[in-house]
């Protein structure tokens, strides 16, 4: 490990020098930049705690080289200390170093990589090694990996090592193979066929010693998935099924029956139209590269959500997360566009997309009389492929109009009813789920080139939890700087005395490859998700400063 | 390199693929593990002061809670005409009384009695039936046959002293676990720890021993030695069904009430298994 940093480090090294330059005998140096800087305050109100170092820092960097076919690179990061919310219990987060290091050749259809490296096969059902820096996630495969291609539209690939867990490495060594076949690509006389088809299939094996002095548990863990994707047209189909083998651990209270997802999707579009429909079943698919871990500590794969990510703030006060343990969901989407230069359309057309979602846990029945559903040291329930359960996890019904009214104006209008599982998705109990209708109006004026100004009003009303709340923005953009004030007020609170107002002011600037903004405002404590995958987010009162760049 | 790269990767996929353990349906648990899902076991333990054997299954009985915790409810029930006293002369061996009314109905006092002629050590694990009598050697086989069970019914008990009458008070609540065509007895009992008399050991020298200490023995019962039917009318038979019952007893003054504990257990009034068991120590 210590040669194949000198290795990397000696590469870059001579990259540095062409920082400058970009490019040295043909290589180029690419790279970005991230901190995010956090003052904390005290504020009893919202519960906003203070910090011991008064101000915590989360940065990082990556940087690559790459010259020919081969390419090579590295990321420092530093969390000194992790910003409040991120994974980092006991500290374990905390520190500097440089946890990703990797090195990529490619030579004559073989494509090789050593040392991190972020890999998906298929829709992640069964392997998914990827980060997401907003939510601390990062469990990059330390090893290797090898793609090559047999064929034109013939692909397999392989990997072996461990996940990336903070500072350390995963106890399990994670193998794998996902091989596809573009028959288009593959058969020549299909080339150019309207209808396209695509198979492929994967398996992933994880090692983890047992040392449990209870349960006789698998070491060796292994799971299996198949797809296919067709398309005609306008018209795409794809499917995926996986399989995982027992593997009881402390999530699923030890139980030995095996996993099953299921996973279509169908889509449709033309000029002016769109459709999308899917459903995803799932049953016992939580996977880890150490049976003990826990949030979202080396997740080997990912169960791709089915419910949409709000990008407004109220909405996105109630996100669904992903139900590994068993979940069936269902989802629709319709784009309309009402064309241009007609009554309801108007002179440059108005787009209106429908979107719902409904997620249910799946049925179980018990394997005996007496003995409940997830009994440990059992095979824990029986369940029927696309069984689909009482308990209602979530539900979602967004409406979104979209119009530029003229060469000035531009709004967004939503409309989103929500129905969301308080107990079974905050993992409390004693709460009622919350039933919520939130209202949404966005709307752009431009002033003049590079000069807009932006207000957005949003009320949520909700008898449940925090009851109301309400919301307004403006931000004012003019060439290379923004500010933005805003106010998230709730209003409705079941508690009279308890009804604070999460203000919050900033400004940033934006040149070239570089951003900065600097806030000073309160941030409500609550959930977010990206992609079902979720984290805590503290109250919290101060002053943040971002700095992002790339080159 | 085409043909070479395709028979590695057969060999790195049949190598894979091979990398699955499946565990076979009973086979799920280490040989000695189990896991307690909060079934409680009632093991009467027929024994007696003058029973050279019986300190055998008390030590089996030390074990079984050494290894399974709370899990073992054990009533040592001194009968048989190894319980009589030697004499009433305090300053000699044998002089105490551990005798109870329903020791003598059970384990018979000068002749058989429900479990007919007995000899000691005896028991029975987690039932009423005669059949069920056996050697304490026996009592861990019998009662990993419950260990991993679910309780199909929960007890609660609230109890108090009364100083002024000298009363124990307590109420019993029986909350149905698994929904159930049973009828169900309840059993209420006094026993009491730490009592340090004599007892008779063929494994000591000398053989009598002063000063042993004898635990959870049996000391009364609020109901009799079947207790009484709770459920008339299916009132148990859903979950989450409860039925409350309350009783008293007058103190003996020959009890240390801070080592006294309550024992409750629900059985099968048909086939006498006991389904559920819970403790209340009277210490204050």
């Amino acid at each position: 490990m210590k040669k194949l940093t000198i290795l990397i480090l000696s590469i870059l090294s001579s990259g540095v020098f062409s920082l400058y330059s970009q490019e040295n005998n043909g290589g180029q140096v690419s790279g970005n930049f991230q901190s995010d800087i956090q003052y904390y305050m005290e504020d009893n109100q919202i519960g906003a705690v203070a910090v011991d170092e008064n101000v915590l820092v989360n940065s990082w960097a990556n940087f690559a080289y790459t010259q020919g076919n081969f390419s090579a690179g590295f990321r420092y990061e530093g969390y000194l200390n992790s910003l409040l919310g991120y994974p980092n219990q006991g500290g374990i987060n905390d520190g500097i170093g440089m946890p990703i290091k990797w090195a990529m050749f490619n030579n004559n259809n073989l494509e090789i990589t050593v040392g991190n490296y972020y890999e998906q096969f298929g829709n992640g059902l069964i392997f998914r090694s990827y980060e997401e820096k907003t939510l601390g996630v990062d469990n990059a495969m330390m090893g290797f990996r090898v793609k090559y291609t047999i064929a034109p539209g013939v692909y397999l690939k392989g990997v072996v090592g461990k996940q990336r867990y903070y500072w350390d490495y995963g106890p399990s060594i994670v193998r794998g193979v996902d091989g596809e076949i573009q028959f288009n690509d593959l058969i020549t006389s299909l080339s150019e066929s309207n209808f396209r088809f695509a198979a492929g299939g994967s398996f992933v094996s994880k090692f983890q010693k047992e040392n449990n002095p209870t349960y006789n548990l698998p070491q060796n863990v292994g799971s299996a998935a198949g797809r296919i994707n067709m398309s005609y047209k306008g018209i795409n189909l794809s499917s995926e099924y996986a399989y995982k083998i027992n593997d009881p651990n402390p999530e699923n209270n030890y139980i030995y029956k095996p996993g099953q997802a299921f996973l279509i999707n169908a889509t449709y579009s033309q000029k002016g139209l769109g459709v999308v429909l899917g459903t995803k079943w799932v049953d016992n698919m939580l996977s880890r590269s150490d049976r003990n871990a826990t949030l979202s500590d080396l997740t080997l794969n990912l169960m791709p959500e089915i419910s949409k990510n709000h990008t407004y703030t109220l909405p996105a006060f109630y996100p669904y997360a992903s139900q590994p343990i068993g979940e069936f969901g269902v989802k629709a989407n319709v784009f309309y566009k009402i064309p241009k230069n007609t009554i309801i359309g108007g002179k440059y057309g108005t787009t209106v997309s429908l979107y719902y979602s409904r997620v249910h846990d799946i049925d179980r029945t018990r394997i005996s009389d007496t003995i409940p559903e997830f009994s440990s040291g059992t095979l824990g329930y029986n369940s029927n492929l696309f069984s689909i359960g009482k308990e209602l996890f979530y539900q979602d019904m967004t409406v979104e109009i979209s119009r530029k009214w003229n060469k000035n104006i531009y709004t967004n209008i939503s409309y989103v009813n929500l129905l969301y599982n308080y107990n079974l998705l905050r993992g409390v109990a004693g709460y009622d789920n919350v039933y919520a209708h939130i209202g949404i109006v966005d709307m752009t004026y431009k002033i003049k080139s590079g000069v807009a100004i932006r207000g957005e009003f949003q009320g949520m009303f909700t008898d449940q939890d925090e009851g109301n709340w309400g919301l307004g923005l403006i931000e004012l953009t003019i060439p290379k700087w923004f500010f933005t004030v805003f106010d998230n007020w709730n209003y409705g609170n079941p508690d009279s005395n308890n009804r604070p107002h999460y203000l919050s002011a900033g400004f940033g600037f934006v040149s070239g490859g570089n951003r900065i903004q600097i806030t000073y405002g309160k941030q409500r404590e609550g959930v977010m998700c990206i992609g079902g995958v979720c984290r805590n987010v503290p109250a919290s009162n101060g002053f943040s400063l971002s700095i992002s760049s790339t080159f | 390199m085409k043909t070479r790269f395709l028979i590695y990767t057969a060999v790195i996929v049949l190598g894979v693929l091979h990398s699955c353990d499946k565990i076979e349906e009973g086979e799920y648990l280490k040989d000695d593990a189990y896991i307690w899902n909060g079934r409680k076991i009632v093991i009467l333990d027929m024994t007696g002061h003058k029973c050279g054997h019986c300190p055998r299954g008390h030590e089996v009985i030390t074990e079984l809670i050494t290894k399974y915790g709370d899990a073992v409810v054990p009533i040592a029930i001194h009968g048989t005409s190894n319980a009589r006293p030697e004499t009433q002369d305090t300053a000699l061996p044998f002089h105490y009384d551990f005798r109870t009314d329903i020791g003598d109905f059970l384990t018979g006092r000068d002749s058989p009695g429900y479990y007919g002629d007995l000899f000691l050590p005896t028991g029975i694990v987690n039932s009423y039936a005669v059949e069920k009598l056996s050697g304490y050697y026996n009592w861990e086989t019998q009662l990993a046959e419950y260990i991993a069970l679910y309780p199909e019914f929960l007890i609660e008990i609230e109890a108090n002293t009364n100083i002024a009458d000298s009363s124990i008070n307590c109420s019993v609540k029986t909350i149905t676990n698994m929904d159930n065509a049973r009828k169900i007895s309840l059993t209420v009992l006094v026993v009491e720890d730490h009592i340090i008399q004599w007892q008779k050991d063929y494994n000591s020298n000398p053989e009598n021993i002063e000063d042993y200490e004898h635990n959870h023995v049996l000391r009364a019962g609020f109901n009799g030695a079947f207790g009484e039917i709770i459920n008339k009318n299916n009132s148990l038979a859903t979950v989450g069904q409860e039925i409350t019952k309350s009783y008293s007893i007058k103190q003996n003054p020959n009890w240390v009430i801070d080592n006294c504990m309550i024992v409750a257990f629900v059985y099968d009034n048909d086939t006498k298994e006991i389904l559920q068991a819970e403790v209340f120590p009277l210490k204050k």
